[in-house]
């Protein structure tokens, strides 16, 4: 069917150029109606309308490129529509409404034309208005081209000039021709699709020795690259049944490499990253690289050694003293001063306190004969002093 | 007596009623929570970043404004590529800097600002010859991995003839074979592995394992050989390809029945294609590999799968990939391993190849994960996005797969597989260039604002593209846009690009009825004077362009359609006729034309001799020029002998 009416399609274009032999003192006519009708004002209108002409002629040559290319664009679902029919584009209102303006005399002629040729060619009704309309779209087109080039030669420069611009115009048409080609393969596959999906049916009820030996034949032959299009069923296909033999028993089988796996763990989350893209990321990404304080905010995080260190042991310090210091007298006072001292100072572990509260311990144990020494010397000199 | 019963009564009633009623309630609200057992949910441990998450995920991508990295300096926001890569690799050079001399003059930052302190701000450990160390520093820097200081530090302990435990050694070997050896990039350059990238396709191309070195001995030096050591220098020869010795080493450790894991199977059969070189001696190979997993009741996991779809992926017979490709995937599927986005970027390069049947399996991989969030599991996760955009465009040229697959993209945090920037960039290439080829130059123009320039810069063929969509579409309004888009990026000094626009511009005369095109033929004359400017400028350029005839000739048109324009169209026409020796090729015959009709509305018939004189010299067509000048002026003497030098007096008779 599809087939049918590219051919169709392709006899219309090959016929076209005849038919514009026949119509073509038509669009003559036209155009000189249309220079007829200038030529009433004046000279310098005239001058004007060739100039607003000119681009004008080029747009319908785009245009009937953008028929061209839509055509080949169209998908297939859409290729009972209507080559011809509008396609809405921008100015195309504003060029519609030039042209009617310009057709009005010639395009009763132009359709009539169209019809007669319609109906030699079309077998039933629907394809007669599909060529009719098909051709009428071509015609338009030529017709405003036929006029600028059969204008007077007074202004040759004009058409040489848009005849270099067309030249470069068909080139681009020529690549937007060879992806309309391509895109057209899977349609041209179309009917095999059935075919394919038949076969893969056929190859999940068989085993799959059956289903090799069945595929490898056919590899040879021509046309096989076009089944192979299409719709892909992922995993409705025959397993490679490896280590689905009901008999094999997988275990876990655990990364036995722990610095590679981390090492790869770190790459995998390299990849996927990406520079921070706000500030809240920025905040993530300093937080792991260790630059910022970690959430929630705690002024004992990374503190490791003091953790289970309760405060008392930091605070209350008088209790080391107990057992060897002195109820009272001047080293009693000098301990509770350094307990004082120590209990406020945060940047000594609960131990270190501890340890520096023993090491005077000691140092007075060493110091005992001298001290005692002193001391009774002291309270004699009180004595002699009270007695003085 | 009565009375005072009863008020004595009241009372006590209303009392007694209160009561009751205070009960009544009391009974409803000690009912009730006995009825509604409250809950009290248990604490969820967060992680430190899971409140900035959560933060973050509010923040959308705002389309208007330049990235983030960008933000900090609103007068030098980068608008064009290059400008884009050089703005953030400063920034991090910045940063490098900073490091540098943090290190260099490590004895200036010795104080601690921060309480509890940070360690990251303390200068870090430098090791030498000298270095007090034992074994505990090793773990700790292999633990960072940190290459070449615990190289070192392997060394010292070895002079110093300190023993190393082997599960030390095994674990450098690991870091020694994971890296090469080399130091890598550090973690925290995230900018310069972002745009590095682009350099790194060569990667895969030739060996690149160090041998004999450190890995071999590190590996000699552990024994017996355990099935770990044999892993390590396995997949480590596999990563850095030195395939034979690495299958050879797989082969002997079979031999001596070392059970191995899974990933180094994976590995190996990730450089099957190195080393068989048929499509069919390498499904074997591959089949033959997974018959020993099998054997060894290794449980197969993604990392097997992904090696598998690649190994298929580089065979050149389409058929055989295909077919094993469907044969894999249901294997898998049964093994309950669900494939990554790496998975379905192989199952893509296998089914749609350049010179393969067209095949719409994306449909069918887009039916499978739409909606779906991804996290990087593969390294290959992140070339999905890019190959799927690629083979919309050129596979099968479908706008709405595209749009699927953009969708799929901002699905999540599937953001973050897109890649590097790249990969961005080749995903946005083609996503536009689609775009302009499908959609109308409309839906087009919207997509255009809202990727253009923050989230991706066109490059100077993707201007092309969108030019070609322009002229197909005749929207010459888009025009003067997207010129200025092209002097900001840096387009101008593509002279193929420049011949496009000025085309564009002179094919398509605005049309002044229209209220859009109104503005147009003032902004084409603007667009044109400001090429003309460019051109001028870039001869101190490098890269410069030259004027060519034609170029200068529709410069010349687009200024004469604009009436205020005149006296820019007379220069640029002194500069065309000073200049004609110089400039290769001549103005088009209707840019004269046009310039001599404005030379006509403005009453200069001097400038429209020039003109004539210029044709004649150039021996272009004269007639049609001489004609208009002889009607649309009144020529006095001296013009009209002019006139007659240099055109004969042929044109009055016409």
């Amino acid at each position: 069917m599809l087939a049918l009416r590219n051919t169709q399609k392709l006899s219309i274009r090959a016929l076209l150029p005849t038919a514009c032999k026949n119509v073509g003192h038509l669009s003559y006519s036209s155009s000189s109606q249309s220079k007829d009708d200038d030529g009433s004002s004046s000279s310098d209108d005239e001058k004007r309308t060739k100039k607003q002409r000119k681009p004008e002629e080029k747009s319908t040559e785009t245009a009937a490129q953008r028929l061209n290319r839509l055509l080949g664009t169209m998908q297939m679902q859409t290729t009972d529509q209507l080559a011809g029919t509008d396609f809405p584009r921008p100015g195309d209102a504003n060029r519609r409404r030039r042209e009617a303006i310009k057709q009005d005399a010639a395009a009763n002629n132009v359709i009539t034309a169209a019809k007669n040729i319609a109906g030699m060619l079309g077998t039933n009704e629907n394809d007669k208005k599909q060529t009719e309309s098909e051709l009428l779209a071509k015609l338009l087109g030529h017709s405003a081209e036929g006029g600028s080039d059969t204008k007077p030669g007074d202004d040759k420069g004009t058409p040489a000039a848009a005849g270099g611009t067309e030249k470069e115009l068909n080139l681009s048409e020529l690549i937007v021709g060879m992806k309309i080609d391509r895109r057209q393969q899977p349609h041209q596959s179309e009917p095999t699709r059935g075919e394919y999906v038949r076969r893969t049916l056929a190859s999940r009820s068989k085993p799959m020795t059956g289903d090799l030996t069945s595929r490898r034949p056919q590899r040879h032959v021509k046309r096989e690259p076009a089944t192979f299009s299409g719709s892909v069923n992922l995993y409705g296909g025959e397993p490679l049944g490896i280590f689905t033999k009901g008999d094999a028993k997988l275990q876990d089988s655990p990364d036995i490499l722990s610095t590679w796996s981390l090492l790869n763990e770190r790459e995998l989350k390299l990849h996927a990253a990406h520079p921070p893209a706000n500030y809240f990321e920025q905040m993530i990404q300093w937080t792991n690289q260790g630059k910022v304080w970690r959430f929630p905010i705690d002024n004992e995080q990374d503190m490791q050694e003091e953790a289970d260190v309760d405060f008392s042991e930091h605070i209350f310090l008088e209790q080391h003293l107990e057992g060897w210091c002195p109820n009272k007298g001047p080293i009693r006072h000098f301990m509770e001063l350094v307990c004082v001292g120590l209990s406020k100072n945060p940047y000594v572990t609960a131990q270190e306190k501890k340890d520096h509260i023993f090491w005077f311990r000691d140092y007075f144990e060493a110091k005992k004969d001298i001290l005692k020494d002193l001391m009774s010397k002291e309270s004699s000199d009180n004595v002699n002093k009270i007695t003085a | 007596m009565y009375l005072s019963r009863q008020l004595r009564q009241l009372p006590r009633s209303r009392l007694t009623r209160h009561i009751a009623s205070g009960n009544g309630t009391h009974y409803t609200t000690a009912a009730r929570p006995a009825a509604e057992h409250i809950e009290i949910p248990k604490r969820i441990e967060r992680s430190p970043t899971d409140l900035l998450q959560a933060l973050a995920s509010t923040v959308g991508r705002d389309s208007t404004a330049p990235h983030y990295k960008y933000h900090d300096d609103p007068f030098l926001i980068p608008m064009s590529n290059i400008a884009k890569r050089t703005y953030a690799l400063s920034k991090e050079a910045g940063r490098k800097a900073a490091n540098w001399i943090k290190e260099e003059h490590r004895e200036l930052f010795m104080h601690q600002e921060a309480q509890p302190p940070i360690e990251k701000f303390a200068p870090s450990m430098v090791y030498t010859e000298e270095s007090e160390v034992d074994a505990s520093s090793l773990q700790l820097l292999i633990s960072q991995g940190e290459v070449t200081d615990a190289v070192l530090v392997y060394n010292l302990l070895e002079q110093k003839g300190i023993e190393v435990t082997d599960a030390l050694k095994q674990s450098l070997l690991e870091l020694v074979c994971f890296y090469n050896n080399q130091e890598p990039l550090p973690e925290e350059y995230i900018e310069e592995r972002w745009f590095m990238q682009n350099n790194r396709r060569r990667e895969r191309h030739g060996k690149t394992w160090k041998d004999g070195e450190l890995a071999e001995k590190l590996y000699a030096a552990i024994e017996p050989k355990t099935p770990q050591s044999y892993a390590a220098l396995i997949r480590g020869m596999a990563k850095y390809l030195q395939c034979e010795r690495a299958y050879a080493l797989l082969q002997e450790a079979n031999e001596k029945r070392i059970q191995l894991d899974t990933n180094t199977y994976n590995a190996i059969i990730q450089i099957v294609s190195f080393i068989k070189d048929t499509a069919e001696l390498r499904w074997q190979m591959c089949t033959s590999l997974l018959n020993q997993m099998a054997e060894q009741q290794l449980q197969p996991n993604l990392g097997t799968l992904n090696a598998v779809l690649e190994c298929i992926s580089t065979f050149g017979n389409f058929k055989l990939a295909r077919s094993s490709a469907l044969k894999v995937l249901p294997e898998f599927k049964q093994l309950g391993v669900t494939p990554s986005l790496g998975s379905y970027y192989y199952l893509l390069i296998i089914f749609c190849r350049e010179r393969a049947p067209v095949s719409h399996v994306i449909i069918d991989i887009l039916n499978d994960i739409a909606g779906k969030e991804f996290k990087v599991e593969h390294p290959k996760d992140t070339f999905f996005f890019a190959t799927a955009m690629d083979v919309c465009r050129n596979h099968l040229h479908d706008k709405a797969l595209a749009k699927r697959v953009d969708d799929l993209l901002h699905t999540g945090n599937n953001y973050d597989l897109i890649g590097d920037s790249f990969k961005e960039g080749i995903y946005y290439r083609n996503y536009l260039a689609l775009l302009c080829q499908t959609e109308s130059i409309e839906d087009f123009m919207q997509f255009y604002d809202m990727l253009v320039p923050n989230i991706y810069i066109p490059e100077p063929g993707i201007m092309e593209e969108i030019l070609r969509a322009i002229e197909i579409n005749g929207a010459v309004e888009h025009v003067p846009r997207i010129w200025s888009d092209m002097v900001i990026f840096d387009h101008t000094h593509r002279e193929s690009l420049l011949l496009y626009v000025l085309r564009i511009m002179v094919d398509n005369r605005p049309n002044p009825e229209l209220p859009a095109q109104q503005q147009l033929p003032k902004q084409c004359a603007k667009v044109a004077m400001d090429m003309y400017n460019k051109i001028e400028e870039s001869v101190k350029r490098i890269k410069k362009v030259s004027f060519t005839g034609q170029m200068l000739g529709d410069i010349l048109t687009l200024l004469v359609r604009d009436n205020s324009s005149f006296d820019q169209a007379v220069e640029v026409f002194n500069y065309i006729d000073k200049q004609q020796h110089r400039i290769p090729g001549t103005p088009a015959d209707s840019a004269l034309f046009e310039y001599i009709e404005a030379t006509v509305l403005n009453k200069s018939p001097s400038q429209a001799l020039l003109a004539l004189q210029y044709a004649v010299e150039n021996n272009m067509e004269t007639s049609a020029l001489a004609k208009r000048i002889h009607e649309g002026f009144t020529l006095s003497e001296v013009h009209l002998a002019k006139l007659k030098s240099l055109v004969g007096e042929g044109f009055i008779n016409k």
